[in-house]
């Protein structure tokens, strides 16, 4: 019982980990029709950043508020300065932007090894936890406190993005502004410092989750290639663009993922595999993906 | 492109097609042969003229230029970006490697069944992945790249991490000739390479080929004319996964040794780098583009171990402001005036 | 020889009825106008003609066999092609080989069976782009794009031809162009006509049916229509009708 218990709890924490890894990338695709491939970029870099800051300060809290600052800032500077004028002058918002966001990735994965192996020296590093948050919680078992703060900080970000998009202007500004432009524009909106202001939230979720993977996990050159396909599997299988999806399949991976490496080792490591198999029979736009359009 | 060009009565009759159109695919237009024929001849005097650094590179090229080519049926002529065509070339080399190492087989047969099984699992997969279009099938052929990587490390029965040693080359014995001897590889390689252009050329120009090129353009009316395009989707990702196969089962024999690494996204990033920078829209982009990514990593090696920062940037920038890749600025410099055809064949 | 036979179609967005209780009855070398207002529902309707969309409930049927809720590969087999609103074309190849895509379709399911090139150019002639066969499609000019539309539809040796706006867009000498170019059609060949443009509708058709809020409003020869209180209430409002 407490076995299941402990790999219900871990499969949370996964999910939950997964889940603030995918939701940037999300939210770019869902609002902005951009397809940001470089989004481990930016999760890499706020756990370099938040390394950084921790080493420093000594403070993990410091780490999670400043860290992903960096990434925000690139992402916005990335989004106003390069991607937009390219979609203004014609190019194909998904395949051309999703391939050149895949060659920034390369670059940065290049520039990642080059410093933390040059400069930094450094081959694998891991952010200290704060003391708050180091021990264990006894809940019939001792469980590491910092997966629990895991869980309720994925659960928490959902509940905000999901306030933001659904409840607040923002988000029909922002979906206006994708569909119409000229429209929003005439309604004195900066349409284009809006979809900068959206890319950076994205990237500085991504910041937020590099951090807390900098803690739980470790740091090395190879994590913003490391995280891309199981996001991409919880963004397929929850559907393209759904903060709702996002959620719900990082759920389904995170806890399949640990149900089968508990209970049957010997598949774990195809069972994201088998689940993207399964949901392209059965579903191909993903749990809560729009149906495959007509004409 | 311009409509102020005024309309010339086309001087042949409309049952005659216009030139540029071929029939029945069996035969490749002018350009095409312009450009191989040459290209085979220089390659040709390689192995005579040169030392073994230079055939070495380009065995590395003409391998490469076979899994370039191969996707780009599937990405420039279709339309369809794939981030999984070093799964392929993984598939080709390692089922070479069994079939020689722990079968026995002579390695002809060894690289025909290794081309044959990459062509069915890519059958097999391009049944399920497409049923998807633009960015589910971008990140889906991600994924199932990823699959094939992590299948190779957790095999032990192929040597998981390590891979394995050993590959033979092709056995030339009733030639004469030593295969293991790397000029003469060379000429094996060459041999294939030519066979490999030809037959990609012929598929792009059949009437399947036409097909794939109505999808591209516009899939909505192809389905409103009839075509059930699902099936050419299945077929045309089944080609790349063929000549992606062929490409493994050169690498196999080429480098002796496979391993996992053969089957990361950078190699399946790699290959796309090489097919956009040298141009999606003409028949040898992807060669050229081959070519080019070869000689330049190696030139970078002597500067620096971080190729991957200046192919990033490259690519950026290629993809930024520079639709047609270097054969795109080749074909502008070559055809001063004349307006650049976009014919289902390609340009050659 | 084909009748389009479409009773009680009906199809709703969510809470919006999109199309109510369309009947229409086609009989073969009618041709046919759908016209009414926007947002009247022609797009939707013609959609499900078309077999892009599946209505909610109703019947279509081609000489008494149902084609209701099949894609558009089965309404192609079935001699129903159509022409899109919006140039639907394939923008890098030329005149020649986008016709040789749809004449090669219909060689594959046994709908062509003369000699292919022979076919490509007498279309080419009716839709008077014979003379643009090695052009690419990207740079023919509007009107010309238009015919070509036409020209695909027809290359799919259809019973049933359903023509989504041809004139949309279109200049008054290319209009004239293509009312001269739909009039020159096979007599046998029955035509449903989906138009804003009255030119075009009362130029080529003899049988209207008006759309309005998804319902119709009436369904008769172009005179009829012409004086009819309702239709002008429609179109223009009480204060003129």
């Amino acid at each position: 019982m407490s076995f299941f218990l402990f790999n219900l709890l871990n499969g949370m924490q996964l999910s939950m980990l997964l889940f603030l890894m995918a939701i940037g990338f999300t939210i770019t695709f869902g609002l902005m029709n951009i397809l940001n491939l470089a989004h481990g970029a930016f999760y890499m870099v706020g756990a370099y950043m938040g390394y950084m800051v921790g080493s420093l300060t000594g403070s993990f809290w410091l780490a999670l508020l400043l860290a992903p600052l960096i990434p925000m800032v690139l992402g916005f500077l990335l989004q106003y300065l390069v991607l937009q004028p390219l979609v203004d002058r014609g190019r194909d918002i998904h395949l051309d932007m999703a391939l050149l966001t895949f060659g920034l990735l390369f670059f940065v994965v290049g520039v990642a090894e080059l410093v933390s192996i040059e400069i930094l020296h450094i081959t694998f590093a891991s952010i200290r936890k704060p003391a708050l948050l180091a021990g264990y919680v006894n809940i019939g078992l001792p469980y590491p406190s910092f997966r629990l703060f895991i869980i309720g900080l994925g659960i928490a970000v959902g509940l905000l993005v999901w306030l933001l998009l659904e409840r607040t202007i923002i988000g029909a500004v922002v979906r206006g502004g994708v569909d119409d432009q000229e429209t929003v524009r005439t309604m004195g909106i900066d349409v284009h410092l809006v979809f900068a202001g959206v890319f950076a939230f994205g990237c500085w979720l991504a910041g937020i989750s590099g951090v807390v993977a900098g803690a739980e996990l470790s740091i090395d050159s190879s994590m913003a290639a490391s995280i891309l396909v199981p996001t991409l599997i919880v963004v397929v299988l929850g559907g393209l663009g759904s903060v709702k999806g996002c959620f719900i399949g990082a759920i389904v991976v995170g806890m399949t993922q640990t149900l089968t490496q508990a209970y049957a080792p010997a598949i774990a490591a195809y069972s994201i595999y088998i689940l993207l198999t399964l949901i392209l029979v059965v579903r191909p736009q993903g749990i809560f993906g729009r149906a495959p359009g007509a004409a | 492109m311009s409509s102020s060009m005024t309309d010339q009565p086309m001087p042949e009759t409309a049952s005659k097609p216009p030139p540029g159109i071929t029939g029945t695919g069996l035969s490749a237009g002018a350009g095409f042969w312009a450009i191989l024929l040459p290209v085979v001849a220089v390659l040709a005097t390689v192995p005579l003229l040169s030392g073994g650094y230079a055939t070495v590179l380009l065995i590395e090229v003409m391998i490469f230029g076979i899994l370039a080519t191969g996707l780009n049926f599937l990405l420039g002529h279709m339309g369809y970006v794939s981030f999984c065509q070093g799964a392929f070339l993984g598939c080709g080399a390692y089922f070479t490697a069994v079939a020689t190492l722990f079968w026995g087989w002579p390695v002809w047969a060894a690289m025909a069944a290794a081309v044959a099984a990459a062509g069915l699992v890519a059958l097999l997969i391009g049944m399920f992945v497409m049923r998807t279009r633009s960015i589910q099938f971008l990140l889906i052929t991600l994924a199932f790249g990823e699959m094939f990587h992590t299948a190779a490390i957790k095999v032990r029965a192929t040597g998981g991490d390590d891979g394995m040693r050993g590959i033979p080359r092709l056995d030339l014995s009733a030639l004469g000739l030593e295969a293991r001897d790397d000029s003469v590889f060379f000429v094996v390689v060459l041999v294939v390479f030519a066979a490999a252009m030809i037959a990609l050329k012929l598929l792009t120009v059949s009437r399947f080929g036409r097909i794939v090129a109505g999808i591209r353009e516009s899939e909505t009316r192809m389905r409103s004319l009839g075509y059930e395009t699902w099936g050419y989707r299945v077929a045309a990702f089944a080609v790349a996964g063929l000549f992606g196969g062929l490409a493994g089962a050169l690498w196999a024999q080429y480098a002796r040794f496979v391993n996992p690494e053969l089957m990361t996204w950078q190699i399946s990033g790699e290959a796309l780098l090489m097919v956009i920078i040298g141009g999606t829209r003409n028949f040898f982009g992807p060669f050229l583009g081959a070519l080019f990514f070869v000689l330049a990593k190696a030139w970078l090696a002597t500067v620096t171990d971080a190729y991957l920062i200046v192919f990033g940037l490259l690519f950026v920038l290629v993809v930024a402001f520079l639709e047609g890749g270097i054969s795109g600025l080749l074909g502008r410099f070559l055809r001063l005036g004349r307006r650049q055809a976009g014919r289902i064949g390609g340009e050659a | 020889m084909s009748g389009l036979v479409v009773r009680g179609l009906s199809k709703s967005f969510g809470a919006i009825k999109v199309i109510e209780s369309f009947d229409l009855t086609l009989r073969p070398g009618e041709r046919h106008a759908v016209i009414g207002p926007n947002g009247a529902g022609k797009t939707t309707l013609f959609n499900m003609l078309s077999g892009w969309l599946a209505p909610d409930s109703g019947t279509i049927e081609i000489d008494g066999q149902e084609i209701r809720g099949r894609g558009p590969t089965a309404i192609c087999h079935a001699g129903v092609a159509r022409s899109f609103q919006r140039n639907t074309l394939f923008g890098r190849l030329t005149v020649h080989e986008s016709l040789w895509l749809a004449l090669n379709a219909s060689r594959k399911r046994g709908a062509l069976t003369g000699d292919l090139a022979a076919e490509l150019g007498r279309i080419a002639a009716m839709m008077e782009l014979d003379t643009r066969l090695g052009r690419e499609t990207d740079t023919l000019s509007y009107g010309q794009k238009r015919q070509l539309e036409v020209a695909l539809a027809l290359a799919c040796q259809p019973r049933i031809l359903l023509l989504d706006e041809p004139a949309a867009g279109t200049s008054p000498a290319e209009r004239a162009t293509l009312v001269r170019l739909l009039g020159g059609l096979p007599g046998d060949l029955s035509l449903v006509l989906v138009e804003h443009d009255m030119d075009v509708v009362f130029g080529v058709c003899e049988a209207i049916t008006v759309l309005n809020y998804g319902r119709v409003v009436i369904s008769a020869d172009p005179g009829t229509v012409r004086n009819d209180p309702d239709v002008r209430m429609a179109y223009l409002g009480r204060e003129y009708a």
